[in-house]
């Protein structure tokens, strides 16, 4: 039986799925419209920021701050609680990126939901029927969720269907390819535990 | 016998140039309006991004490069049909090629320019008068991207390394030796983890091509 569903329903059922796509393009082009307007807007005007921001997510993000420039794939996929997000971030959201409260986000980290086969052969599978696209490429997207209080160093990459627990602190230049349980602090390519840290310090991240 | 070949000669020989350079610094401020006209083409009409491709690196080009995209000469160029994902850097002070079915990830930076590692190679005196006073030894070595390479998210490749083709990097890594054909690399630096089978793929119907 022939799968029925769009590329884009089986992108976000995290099943995999053929770019490019005429449906998918269509939203990333649009998506980069919103992006422009986003980062083009003065960082003194909070309230249109905030409003640029919002149309950029297609959600109420009431206490997320994002710095110029901010990069996304869809935007409309990204969830964001009270979070500071530093410069040239790209949030790859072809599927679900969800960001916590007390979220600190350094610079250039790059959270990358969409990943492809490594054999080539299965990489480049369809000869496709529309002429003005050369070729597709398999790929599969799978969500990443930043919990409360997570603070992650510039330059980190995240990988698809990574969760980082609560508490959480990545060194700066890490690559997390494995979900990291709370409170604990991970650095490295690929990241790795180095310490606990104490749950029972203060915390804003913790709920009274 | 005196060496009278330019600075931008010897750079794309391999060798140390020495900047500021005034032909290679005209090349570079030829670039940006070329540069600044293809990021800000509209990232939906693909065939006036591939056109505005073309006019930057001075070759035909048939392959998606989202904006924003940062490159040093882009008349170094060279780029098959292939997807680059927004944010990369490629700094061409020496030739970058790269294949057809390639996925280049975003954030990648592929940097053929180096620098002498000792800083009194690196440094010289330059007239007290000249602004600055100082001149600095570029070395650029070519970087060779093969077919259907998946390079990840935030990778770094250096100088005169060649990715065989069908390769995946993981990412993040760094890059500073080449990998031959149908391996999977990652790390910092990058080492080879597995190799994959050769068998026949989208550009390549023949598993034996080199």
């Amino acid at each position: 039986m022939t799968d029925q569903r769009s590329e884009r329903e089986k992108m976000l059922a995290g099943d995999p799925f053929l770019v490019p796509d005429r449906e998918l393009d269509a939203m990333v082009s649009a998506a980069r419209v919103r992006q422009k307007a986003f980062n083009d807007t003065p960082r003194t005007d909070y309230p249109a920021r905030m409003a640029a921001l919002e149309a950029l997510i297609g959600k109420s993000a009431p206490k997320a701050w994002i710095e110029s420039p901010f990069l996304v794939d869809y935007g409309v996929h990204i969830e964001l609680g009270d979070c500071y997000i530093n410069m040239n971030c790209t949030f790859l959201d072809a599927n679900r990126i969800v960001l916590g409260d007390k979220v600190d986000v350094g610079p250039n980290v790059q959270l990358l939901t969409a990943t492809h086969p490594v054999d080539s052969a299965k990489r480049h599978l369809d000869w496709p029927s529309d002429p003005d696209i050369p070729f597709r490429v398999a790929s599969q997207a799978l969500p990443i969720t930043i919990e409360n209080g997570v603070w992650l160093g510039a330059g980190v990459i995240v990988l698809p269907g990574v969760t980082i627990g609560e508490g959480t602190m990545v060194g700066a230049g890490s690559v997390v390819t494995k979900s990291l349980p709370p409170y604990v602090l991970a650095a490295g390519n690929p990241a790795r535990v180095i310490r606990q840290l104490d749950r029972t310090a203060p915390s804003s991240a913790r709920r009274p | 016998m005196a060496d009278t070949r330019t600075n931008y000669q010897k750079l794309l020989a391999g060798e140390v140039a020495w900047g500021p350079d005034p032909e290679m610094d005209s090349l570079q401020a030829a670039m940006r309006p070329r540069l600044k006209a293809f990021n800000e083409t509209p990232e939906d009409d693909i065939a006036a991004r591939q056109a505005a491709f073309s006019v930057l690196i001075g070759k035909p080009f048939e392959g998606l490069v989202r904006s924003p995209i940062m490159v040093d000469y882009g008349i170094h160029l060279t780029i098959g049909k292939t997807f680059v994902n927004s944010n990369c850097v490629f700094l061409d002070a020496n030739t970058i090629t790269i294949g057809d079915g390639c996925a280049i990830g975003t954030g990648v930076q592929l940097l053929a320019a180096g620098h002498p590692i000792h800083p009194s190679e690196r440094l010289v005196a330059a007239d007290p008068n000249d602004n600055p006073p100082f001149r600095g030894g570029v070395l650029a070595k070519p970087i060779v991207i093969g077919d259907e390479v998946w390079i990840g998210g935030g990778v770094i490749v250096l100088g005169g390394v060649t990715i065989g083709r069908g390769s995946t990097i993981g990412a993040g890594s760094v890059v500073t030796k080449s990998i031959p054909a149908f391996s999977v690399a990652a790390g910092n630096p990058a080492r080879v983890l597995r190799t994959l089978d050769r068998r026949p793929t989208f550009f390549h119907p023949d598993p034996n091509d080199p």
